[in-house]
């Protein structure tokens, strides 16, 4: 249940949260920053995913209970 | 010897499952088909386990709902059904005829004190062929050092001959496939809860079915032998209520849909499908559950990085109309489940079991209704979106929220105040908190590590539908806070996220 969803999330959190986010001098590097904003885009796109995968669709409205 | 005029009105039985069969039965139902009905034998053996020894028989009991069916269906038969029922109590005492016509006579605080500690519910038995356990209200087990939590329970006051007796507890009865078939009796269950919490109406199953149908089928009304998913909602509808469906899919937080409705003590109708019967759908209503001490894949997984303190619940309580009142279901790993037809691969399995443990039919749930007060507009998947956004945001500015849970249910303004004041007066913002208007219902996700509170979440629930509902934020930890916000803003910027969907969301989550 939920690999599918639980690979992309580990996917994503290698992709953004490595330990080299920062420079020697303590600022993000570029790719640090790019990383973390791609993550966020992802976050978002992960979250409409979620959402529209719930919606409730008019043939399980008509679902018959009978038992 | 009891007064002979009395006597025809009421009767008084050591109880025994024989003599259980023999006063369930009717005319047209003797006592060798009543034991035959699983739900009759259920009631035996949920009896026999709560230690009953007397049944206590109320021979002419008029019962509201049986008496709608009677009107909506019986009375315009042919053969001529009674309207009248038979009630049996059951106490976990032992009472004689002459004991108990003692006990009626006069009033005495000893006595109706007794009979209340050892009452243990009733049951309606109809004068019908085949749907005899009417009405039914039966105590809960107690915990016995297993945590079983009866959310969506209420109190009934029960009057016996004039001795006031009160249960806490919510009414079961058998499907009727003549005026009310399974999905009826589920709404008729949740509707008697959502009544006490918010002051509708909670009507008899014959009008349930008939406001069902005021979308039409192609087909008869009566006899009911089904209701679809709209038909239900509409039913629901007509209590003034609305309803909430949380549809069901590999990648649904069920038990914490389940947990979060419950918490607030509304009852939950799951409606799925039973192993064996794919063209046939049933409905259950849930109204409990047992908590383990481990979190348990099985239950839920982590869905998008959020792991659920409902993920413990070891079982859930549910009024099966095939079965009976908070007949035990458990949460099986469905990837041993292969149901034909319908869904090949169901993404949760709720194996039910007998008051023995052996199990039963299973059912695989594809869609939960829960009724609602209208202005509750925010579905707890929602909530639950916007927890995966959380958890998500924590690792791509690198702050390890590896170990934190999240507990989350709807809650009344007022509870939630009232907990603040007294949980946690140490709290920065405490008077803010308590003084500042909130919305009435709300959403309250807290924010665990390890069974310490971090924060609550407060979402709105009367908010607007794919909006930010994150209204407040109550931090017991505000180093948590802190780090996320210094990192957050160290790595993307202090106005990263200012344009993007959720920047209303993370403004107040780190306000």
């Amino acid at each position: 249940m939920n690999e599918e969803m639980s690979a992309r999330d580990r996917a994503e959190a290698r992709a953004t949260s490595r330990p080299e986010n920062e420079t020697t001098s303590g600022q993000p590097d570029a790719q640090a920053r790019a990383r973390a904003v791609a993550g966020i885009a992802a976050m978002y796109r992960s979250m409409d995913e979620f959402l529209a995968a719930h919606v409730v669709t008019q043939d399980l409205l008509e679902t018959k209970i009978s038992v | 010897m009891a007064d002979p005029a009395a006597a025809k009105w009421f009767e008084v039985w050591p109880f025994e499952e024989g003599r259980l069969y023999s006063l369930l039965a009717n005319d047209y139902a003797p006592p060798q088909r009543v034991a035959t009905f699983k739900q009759a034998r259920y009631l035996a053996g949920y009896l026999t386990r709560k230690g009953a020894r007397s049944i206590v028989v109320e021979n002419e009991y008029i019962d509201r709902d049986y008496l709608e069916d009677f009107e909506a269906y019986y009375v315009r038969c042919f053969e001529r059904y009674n309207s009248r029922c038979r009630r049996l109590h059951f106490f976990s005492t032992e009472l004689s005829a002459d004991d108990f016509e003692g006990r009626v006579r006069r009033f005495d605080e000893a006595s109706d004190g007794l009979l209340q500690s050892t009452y243990l519910g009733f049951v309606v038995a109809r004068p019908l062929p085949e749907p005899i356990v009417g009405r039914t209200l039966l105590k809960t087990f107690d915990p016995e050092g297993y945590e079983r939590r009866y959310r969506a329970v209420r109190e009934y006051e029960v009057s016996l001959f004039g001795i006031d007796l009160r249960l806490d507890s919510l009414p079961f009865q058998q499907q009727d496939s003549v005026v009310a078939a399974c999905a009826t009796v589920a709404l008729w269950t949740a509707f008697h809860k959502a009544a006490d919490i918010f002051d509708t109406v909670a009507p008899g199953p014959a009008r349930i079915t008939n406001a069902a149908n005021t979308i039409r089928p192609p087909k008869r009304i009566m006899p009911s032998r089904d209701l679809s998913i709209a038909q239900m909602c509409e039913a629901v509808r007509a209590t003034g209520l609305e309803p909430q469906v949380e549809r069901v899919t590999h990648t649904t937080p069920l038990a914490s849909i389940i947990y979060g409705y419950l918490e607030f003590g509304l009852p939950v109708v799951l409606c799925g499908y039973i192993d064996g019967q794919e063209s046939k759908g049933h409905a259950v209503a849930v109204t409990g559950y047992a908590m383990s001490k481990a979190y348990s894949n099985t239950t839920e997984s982590n869905i998008r990085g959020v792991r659920s303190e409902a993920s413990m619940m070891e079982r859930l309580y549910v009024h099966d109309d095939n079965v009976g009142p908070f007949a035990r279901m458990r949460f099986e790993d469905p990837s041993g489940f292969a149901l034909s037809g319908s869904i090949p691969t169901p993404p949760f399995v709720l194996q039910g079991y007998d008051l023995n443990g052996l199990p039963e039919h299973s059912f695989s749930p594809l869609l939960a209704l829960v009724p609602v007060y209208g202005k509750i507009r925010i579905a707890f998947t929602e909530v639950h979106a916007w927890l995966g956004t959380v958890m998500t945001f924590a690792r791509v500015v690198g702050v390890d929220f590896s170990d934190v849970t999240w507990d989350v249910a709807l809650a009344k303004t007022g509870e939630i105040k009232s907990e603040v004041r007294r949980r946690t007066p140490d709290v920065a913002d405490v008077l803010d908190v308590l003084v500042t208007p909130q919305p009435r219902f709300i959403w309250r996700a807290k924010m665990l590590r390890g069974g310490r509170r971090i924060a609550d979440l407060l979402f709105d629930a009367t908010a607007v539908s794919r909006s930010n509902p994150l209204f407040r934020v109550v931090w017991h930890d505000s180093g948590v806070k802190d780090e996320l916000k210094g990192r957050s803003e160290a790595l993307l910027g202090p106005d990263a996220q200012k344009a993007d969907p959720g920047g209303a969301f993370f403004a107040t989550f780190l306000k």
